[in-house]
């Protein structure tokens, strides 16, 4: 099965996201406050085996087991709030940290959660765009924010994966509708395609 | 299909002027208290005072501390120096730099007696500039005068910037009549300037409100750094309030008529926000900061509602849509009025009593802070004065073995030394050449045994020692009194009486003879007479004598010299004086670097004494 470990600081949305790529509601405990969260849950869905971790800013001990659960993972789905705005310190030095140990970046999916509770699509724009410029002086790669076009591309350089917006409100209340609206709030969510993209890449790597 | 239907930006037609009017009826109550209360003469002197105690310690801390080190220090002492003094310096342009803030802060609260400092803090996207805006009455389209002065820096903007992402690097805030509202740069910022400034800013609060967002309330990593910045800035005995801002969620409704789906903002059910006070108190207790509560339960606000109420765009605050007449019941709903109420309250009541209170947490902030510093200072300096004792006691410990060393090695070499110049002889001996030598022998032993024990201790310093010691190996002196030896030889002697015998039998002798001679036969008679009783008397005179007189005579019979004493007296003289070379030149080397050394670091240690403030 494809692991797929959810990292991210506390109410990121981990647990959350899981939960819609597994199609259940609540699978993964979640709430209005932090830290819910305290140990290594995982649950099987599909293809996809979906591990959600403790948040990394918070206990020492339960920060080490979620890196150390990230260093094992197929696919990272790096989990970050809109509502935060761009990567705080934590986050960018558990990103420095999760490079150093494992040499890549490439297992890493972004995550941008919570689109549901924002004001406004171009906020979700400005967030993403300095996320983008966050991470490209991290790894030094060119990241694409949302309603940005593609980056231009030396030769032979490797295009990071684009930010996967998400919200799972908004997949719950689709699930509740019927017709054009139930797609279109399919479509907004970002869950169908997310969940889409992970298990074709559990496929290619059985390939 | 039509994209969801955002608040579209339309023309003010009516302005909503009804602000919380006992918020700001509080507050101006404060500054006609604060007028006549607060910031009396007798705060206003004793604040001036301060500043100028710190100004002084500023003038006396301005010279940077320095060793005037001797040379010839051992390397790992040197090193040991070297880096306390590093250290010395860098605790001086810390207490530097923080007292110049400390000046700095007293000018602020000059500048603002009038007014109650209030320090919005918390981490980035918390909402705290947008709350700020919003508490200015910004929103609520007042004329200029009725709302609060938005500041960014020294200069006036019509608001502070909202905006996706961090935003907030300076000094700024808004004033109103009585209230100084500073709007501090996010914790968790990746910027360490921003970091700085923050905690300059909490230095300077009379209260604080840390503000939480309702996202992620109370993050341990968040509270940590609010307690490690609290205890930076020296003002631990800072008041303040938890807000738990943007306590609102998004819903998505599908309008039946038109099929889209349109977005309102909600304020979160009580249950979840009070669910969130609580679980935010907890953590706050558990995090150290309880004592700043004062027991005070944290706020649930969110001015996303609060502007929504009020008909504005929930991020530009623009007009969207005519006020409604029964505003003022969903506005409550946003937890503003009762943070307003709140406020007004605590100014009413404290804003004096925390104001007063002011200075005297900033003196004993930096009081504290220097004190922290001075104990620091002195302690490494203490562990330095005791690393130069350590080694002066090992140069102490080393000395006698070096004294018996050098004494064993020189007198061991005095008898071969002597003899060669000829003590077995005393027409022989060269004395000069003997003294010579015994000096290059007393020169070479010392600096034989100084060298083995002290050289790996000292390095550099041993040279000098070696001069000192060369020195005054060349002017010992050594008796080397050489003499004759004998032997007493006592025997009896009748030579001399035989000899006064025979003198005497013969005169005698010649005497009778002649009389005899003389009386038988005179003429042959008498000097045949004369002749034999001469001859008789000698013999007879001769013979009686020594049986008369025996005389004793005492004689010294040379046996050889005296180089055996003078080897040993030598081989005493040159033990002694080894040991005194050798504690000249230990003595000498404690007084010309490790003595000095010391005082130095005596000195010193009375500077850093000097450091914390005085009353």
């Amino acid at each position: 099965m494809w692991r797929v470990v959810a990292l991210g600081i506390a109410n990121a949305g981990k647990s959350v996201v899981l939960s819609g790529l597994a199609n259940q509601r609540g699978l993964f405990p979640d709430g209005e406050l932090p830290r819910l969260t305290r140990e290594i849950q995982s649950h099987a869905a599909g293809s996809l085996l979906l591990v959600d971790t403790p948040a990394f800013d918070g206990d020492a001990a339960e920060s080490d087991l979620a890196i150390r659960e990230a260093a094992a993972a197929d696919t990272v789905l790096w989990c970050h709030s809109l509502r935060m705005g761009e990567l705080h310190a934590a986050e960018l030095a558990a990103l420095c940290g999760y490079r150093a140990h494992s040499g890549t970046i490439w297992k890493i999916c972004f995550v941008l959660t919570h689109e549901e509770n924002v004001a406004g699509e171009d906020i979700v724009h400005a967030v993403s765009a300095r996320i983008a410029r966050q991470l490209g002086e991290v790894f030094h790669l060119r990241f694409q924010g949302t309603g940005e076009p593609p980056p231009e591309l030396k030769a032979g350089e490797r295009r990071p994966r684009p930010f996967n917006v998400v919200a799972t409100g908004a997949y719950w209340q689709a699930l509740d509708l019927k017709g054009k609206q139930r797609q279109y709030l399919l479509h907004r969510s970002g869950i169908p395609r997310l969940r889409s993209f992970l298990e074709q890449l559990g496929q290619k790597s059985v390939r | 299909m039509r994209t969801e239907t955002n608040n579209l930006r339309q023309k003010k037609s009516q302005g909503c002027e009804a602000v919380p009017e006992a918020w700001l009826a509080c507050v101006q109550e404060f500054a006609r208290l604060a007028e006549s209360h607060a910031t009396g003469e007798d705060t206003r002197r004793w604040r001036d005072q301060i500043r100028q105690t710190i100004a002084a310690q500023q003038k006396q801390l301005h010279v940077a501390p320095k060793v005037a080190a001797p040379p010839g220090i051992p390397p790992e002492l040197e090193k040991a120096v070297n880096d306390t003094l590093r250290y010395l310096r860098e605790d001086n342009s810390l207490m530097l730099e923080k007292l110049q803030a400390a000046v700095e802060d007293f000018q602020h609260a000059a500048e603002n007696e009038d007014r109650f400092v209030v320090l919005a803090f918390g981490r980035v996207k918390a909402g705290k500039s947008a709350l700020a805006n919003h508490m200015a009455g910004l929103d609520f389209g007042l004329s200029p005068g009725s709302c609060g002065e938005c500041f960014v820096e020294d200069e006036s903007v019509p608001f502070l910037k909202e905006a996706p992402t961090e935003c907030t690097h300076a000094y700024q805030g808004f004033r109103l009549p009585g209230l100084l509202w500073i709007d501090c740069p996010g914790a968790g910022s990746t910027t360490f300037a921003n970091g700085e400034l923050a905690r300059r800013l909490v230095a300077r609060a009379d209260f604080i409100l840390f503000v939480t967002p309702s996202d992620a309330p109370g993050c341990a990593s968040e509270l940590r750094e609010l307690y490690q910045l609290i205890r930076d800035s020296g003002n631990q005995a800072l008041e303040g309030l938890f807000v738990v801002t943007r306590s609102d969620k998004i819903d998505r409704d599908l309008d039946p008529e038109t099929e889209e789906f349109i977005r309102r903002v909600v304020p979160k059910s009580l249950e979840v926000q009070r669910e969130q006070a609580r679980w935010v108190h907890e953590q706050v207790v558990k995090g150290g900061l309880g004592e700043h509560l004062q027991g005070r339960a944290p706020l649930a606000v969110s001015v996303y509602v609060a502007r929504d109420r009020l008909g504005l765009d929930w991020v530009t605050a623009r007009p969207q849509r005519p006020l409604a007449v029964d505003w003022a019941t969903p506005y409550e709903a946003s937890g503003i009025p009762e943070l307003c109420h709140y406020l007004g309250n605590l100014v009413c009541e404290h804003g004096v009593r925390l104001k007063n209170l002011w200075p005297k947490k900033r003196l004993h902030a930096i009081q504290r802070l220097l004190q922290e510093t001075a104990d620091r200072a002195g302690k490494r300096l203490g562990e330095l004065r005791a690393a130069n004792g350590r080694q002066r006691q090992l140069l102490k410990d080393a000395e006698k073995s070096a004294a018996d060393d050098a004494a064993q090695l020189a007198a061991g070499q005095v008898g071969q030394c002597l003899k060669r110049w000829g003590t077995d002889d005393l027409g022989r001996f060269n004395r000069t050449a003997a003294i010579l030598e015994l000096q290059t022998l007393l020169r070479n032993a010392v600096l034989n045994a100084v060298s083995s024990t002290v050289e790996p201790l000292l390095g550099r310093a041993f040279k000098e020692m070696d001069a000192a010691l060369v020195q005054f190996a060349a002017t010992s002196q050594f008796n080397l009194e050489l003499r004759q030896k004998t032997r007493r030889q006592t025997y009896t002697t009748t030579h001399r009486a035989a000899s006064i015998g025979r003198a005497v039998g013969g005169i005698w002798g010649t005497c009778a003879g002649f009389l005899f001679g003389t009386l038988l036969l005179p003429g042959i008679g008498t000097f045949a007479g004369a002749f034999f009783g001469g001859l008789f008397g000698s013999f007879a005179g001769g013979q009686i004598g020594p049986s008369v007189w025996e005389e004793t005579r005492t004689v010294e019979i040379p046996i050889g010299t005296n180089a055996d004493e003078v080897i040993c007296q030598t081989e005493q003289a040159i033990r002694r004086q080894a040991k005194e070379v050798v504690a000249e030149g230990f003595r000498r080397l404690d007084q010309s670097i490790f003595a000095p050394l010391d005082q130095e670091l005596a000195r010193l240690e009375s500077e850093v004494s000097q450091w914390p403030l005085k009353g």
